[in-house]
């Protein structure tokens, strides 16, 4: 039995949903909502939605698990005592609809997160595909520690960069039939 | 100016040292605890318990030795300085945890132990890990001493991101000490047909504190990785640029499969236990001759 998901909070990288959080990058105020607005341990999901790179003709794609090249982490330091000092973040991402169905309709993969400083070129490119990257985004893998660290689930979306057309898309397909899921509705 | 002191360099200024302490401070108080130099030193990793009746010891705690501590259960933070045996001529120094950058350390502090041992003068250091296994052939409570490593640590890495680094080959660290020491582990199984099986291969050290995600894990098999962990690259980085001759050693805490749900530190903290007996045979085994 496939539990319903429920997406309590949304936080968007790409600007191209405002209804929802803005973030232009991941920082310390993406980490003290995170955390803010986490309910430890109760499996509830937060939509993460970042800009992708390496979609192709794509306009988005669901992350099902990632590969952290940022060389550094959010949780790194005095461990937020809340959560765990080491979490095991293997099924931290989810991809199932509103009423727990596995979304195989949607174009999945796994995502790099690379650094703020990093354009990956041709052989960079080559590379992580030979060590089983899909995709990859900037902001996404920080924020995805964190979630996992405050008891999040992670619903993962990647848009193609500043495409309005990408961005309605993927409300037609995945986001508008999230929108009642939120923190209460039934 | 070498790569370590580089590292060095850019560690002052990415994260500055916590504390005001550096090695010729510890090295006075070093002197005092003993009047001998150790033959060896051995700084243990999360879970391992070994040498715990040494003879004539005398101990410290690291908030003493170094003006800082380690936080993380496993570590206790004491170095213990004392002789196997009664007539032993020279003690063996027994440093119990260490500093991580994941703490929130600064890489200065995280090697200041290892610099400390090294302007000792002890000719001998055999560092200990606690490991995740990547290769599948290994199984729980394995040692694997440790010929290669990949440096996912250093310090400019977090301005620039692992792309680069990992796209380069591994650093080779054997040495005629680590041949000597795996040629003693491999006697010691046959004869005391030991349940832990001593391996060789490379270690990959990474900031964590998070466990690896599967595609991590794929992404390292596919790099020819055989353990994760989150330490002991600085120190060995460290230690290369001096006399003293070192060999590292991981205890493999759980080999990495798709469908198992890992246990967490606790699981590391078990199979530490095994490991140490085999790792205090080892070691014995290797002092007694020298």
């Amino acid at each position: 039995m496939t539990a319903s998901l429920k997406i309590a909070k949304t936080f968007d990288f790409s600007g191209l949903f405002p209804e929802y959080d803005q973030h232009s990058q991941f920082g310390k105020d993406v980490i003290a909502n995170l955390r803010k607005s986490a309910n430890y341990d109760q499996g509830e999901t937060v939509l993460i939605i970042d800009e992708g790179f390496g979609l192709n003709e794509r306009p988005f794609a669901l992350v099902n698990d990632h590969i952290n090249l940022t060389g550094s982490s959010p949780l790194m330091g005095p461990n937020d005592h809340k959560g765990p000092r080491f979490p095991v973040i293997n099924h931290v991402y989810t991809c199932l609809d509103r009423d727990g169905s596995p979304r195989k309709d949607i174009y999945q993969g796994v995502a790099a997160g690379l650094n703020p400083s990093c354009k990956p070129g041709k052989n960079d490119v080559e590379f992580m595909t030979k060590v089983g990257v899909d995709f990859w985004s900037y902001n996404l893998v920080p924020s995805m520690l964190v979630a996992a660290h405050a008891g999040w689930k992670v619903l993962a979306l990647l848009v193609q960069p500043k495409s309005a057309d990408s961005a309605q898309s993927a409300r037609s397909v995945l986001v508008d039939s999230l929108k009642d899921c939120s923190r209460g509705a039934q | 100016m070498s790569i370590s002191q580089n590292y060095l360099k850019e560690a002052k200024q990415l994260i500055p040292p916590q504390n005001e302490v550096n090695v010729d401070d510890v090295l006075v108080t070093l002197r005092q605890l003993s009047k001998e130099v150790p033959k060896c030193a051995i700084v243990l990793g999360s879970g391992l318990q070994i040498f715990d009746n040494l003879y004539d010891s005398e101990s410290i705690s690291y908030s003493e030795l170094f003006s800082a501590s380690t936080s993380v259960q496993g570590h206790s933070g004491m170095l213990t300085v004392g002789k196997l045996e009664p007539n032993d001529s020279a003690p063996i120094a027994v440093f119990r945890g260490r500093f991580h950058l994941y703490e929130g350390h600064s890489w200065s502090d995280v090697t200041l132990p290892v610099r400390s041992i090294a302007a000792w003068g002890v000719p001998k250091l055999f560092l200990t890990n606690a490991a995740g296994g990547i290769n599948r052939s290994f199984s729980v409570a394995d040692v694997m001493v440790i010929d290669a490593y990949r440096n996912c640590l250093a310090p400019e890495l977090r301005e620039t991101g692992l792309l680069a680094a990992l796209q380069k080959p591994a650093t080779n660290c054997k040495n005629s000490l680590s041949d000597e020491i795996f040629a003693i582990g491999q006697s010691l199984t046959k004869e005391e047909g030991s349940s832990n099986s001593l391996r060789r291969g490379t270690y990959i050290g990474l900031h964590g504190p998070n466990y690896e995600t599967h595609a991590e894990i794929e992404m390292y098999r596919r790099l020819n990785v055989d353990a994760v962990g989150m330490s002991t690259v600085p120190e060995l980085e460290a230690i290369a640029e001096t006399a003293t001759k070192a060999v590292a050693f991981s205890v493999i805490t759980n080999i990495w499969q798709i469908d198992v749900k890992l246990g967490g530190h606790e699981e590391v903290l078990e199979a530490g236990k095994s490991a140490s007996r085999f790792l205090q045979q080892l070691f014995e085994r290797y002092l007694a001759n020298t």
